[in-house]
């Protein structure tokens, strides 16, 4: 059997940096040689692969860490909550407010003076609502304060954003939203009242 | 920010790029890696889907705001510490915002518990966070390869075969089952790299 391979050598084998007619040579070779086969093993061990493989059997012996699944759909809404959020934090408009949380009001923002509000110049209008201020916006929709023009009524109007009615899901996720909304009747939670627009 | 000379262009780039908040591309990878995450660490602190959701959001929102002031410094935490901070004092921040869940565990509330166990906490997280990576990891690397080669990897990496029984099932070469394997695990140790910044030390 003919010399050794050294481990230079070796390791070019195995990352193919060497020209064919070499690489068959030390293919031969291994074929035949324990020593520079268990070489091989030891040169090629991954030691800091090794780690992260250990801490990820260690998870999966633990068996309360399964991990609970993450669709694509989730993954689209965290994306669209996080990207609204972090671009309305951008342009200094106070923290967004979270999405499971838009229909619930502080007693503090309900005490917001109508009056003051007024002044404002609205934002646009909506039917009979003139948009005073956006309050927050998810993955799904936006919040603003409204005022009803002929009630003067103070109101919280939530809006599907426009690229999400093509999306039935969503569609489906916000009237079943409203539905539930306008079962519920309690001091802290906003009441739901129909827009015609 | 600073980067280690063997601090490869693509990392740089999604990191600077997710300083930019109209970057909706960068903050698309940022949140597709870092998600599942920070959203499976919520539920292990009893935290529900939509709360875990909005923790999610919160911890991303402050990652934007802290990545302007932090830069490069061996000597201090590496990027996985430092989100594992980050998250772990949203959620100390949420549970406080929600007393209700002092009401229903009771005098050990789990607010007391987070608070109590820092040590421990950082090892869950680190776990956590490794197994995270490593499995992204595997899953994106997979379609770069056909079914033999990975099959190589598997027998000897994950099943832990020696590389003669690996031939002979694979109906190969020992020397072949070498190459396979490395090749394999050259192209995951590069995506972990990517997918989890540990060349990128942070400091405030």
């Amino acid at each position: 059997m003919e010399k050794c391979i050294s481990d230079s050598l070796l390791l070019q084998y195995l990352v193919d940096e060497i020209d064919d007619e070499e690489s068959e040579r030390v293919k031969d070779h291994l074929n035949q040689c324990a020593s520079c086969q268990k070489r091989t093993e030891i040169l090629s061990e991954e030691r800091e692969l090794k780690q992260w493989q250990a801490c990820h059997q260690r998870r999966q012996s633990d068996e309360s860490s399964q991990n609970h699944p993450f669709s694509q759909e989730r993954l689209d809404r965290l994306f669209n909550s996080t990207i609204s959020s972090i671009q309305q934090s951008e342009s200094q408009i106070p923290r967004s407010i979270p999405l499971s949380k838009q229909i619930r009001p502080s007693n503090q923002d309900s005490s917001i003076s109508i009056g003051k509000e007024l002044k404002l110049k609205p934002i646009r209008t909506i039917g009979q609502y003139q948009l005073i201020k956006k309050i927050g916006q998810g993955g799904m929709g936006i919040v603003y304060l409204a005022i009803h023009s002929r009630l003067k009524k103070q109101v919280v109007l939530k809006l599907l954003l426009n690229k999400d009615w093509d999306n039935a899901n969503q569609t489906q996720r916000f009237y079943r939203e409203m539905e539930l909304v306008g079962q519920l009747d309690h001091p802290n939670i906003v009441r739901g009242c129909p827009v015609y627009c | 920010m600073n980067y280690g000379s063997d601090w490869p262009s693509t990392h740089i780039t999604l990191l600077k790029r997710v300083r930019v908040p109209t970057d909706a591309e960068a903050w698309q990878e940022f949140v597709k890696i870092y998600g599942p995450l920070i959203y499976n660490y919520c539920r292990k602190f009893r935290l529900n889907d939509c709360d875990s959701e909005d923790v999610c959001q919160d911890v991303f929102q402050q990652i934007s705001t802290s990545l302007h002031s932090f830069e490069y410094n061996q000597k201090l935490g590496r990027f996985r510490s430092w989100l594992g901070t980050v998250t772990y004092h949203e959620i100390c921040r949420f549970l406080k915002k929600n007393q209700r869940f002092k009401n229903q565990s009771g005098a050990n509330g789990l607010s007391e518990f987070i608070y109590e166990q820092p040590g421990e906490i950082d090892a869950v997280w680190s776990d956590e966070f490794c197994s995270h990576i490593y499995t992204t990891a595997l899953k994106n690397i997979r379609t770069e390869f056909d079914d033999k080669t990975w099959k190589a990897f598997e027998l000897t990496w994950i099943n832990d075969s020696n590389s003669k029984d690996a031939a002979d099932e694979l109906n190969t070469e020992v020397p072949w089952i070498y190459k396979a394997k490395c090749l394999v695990q050259k192209k995951l140790k590069d995506e972990i790299q990517r997918l989890s910044f540990d060349s990128v030390v942070f400091q405030k």
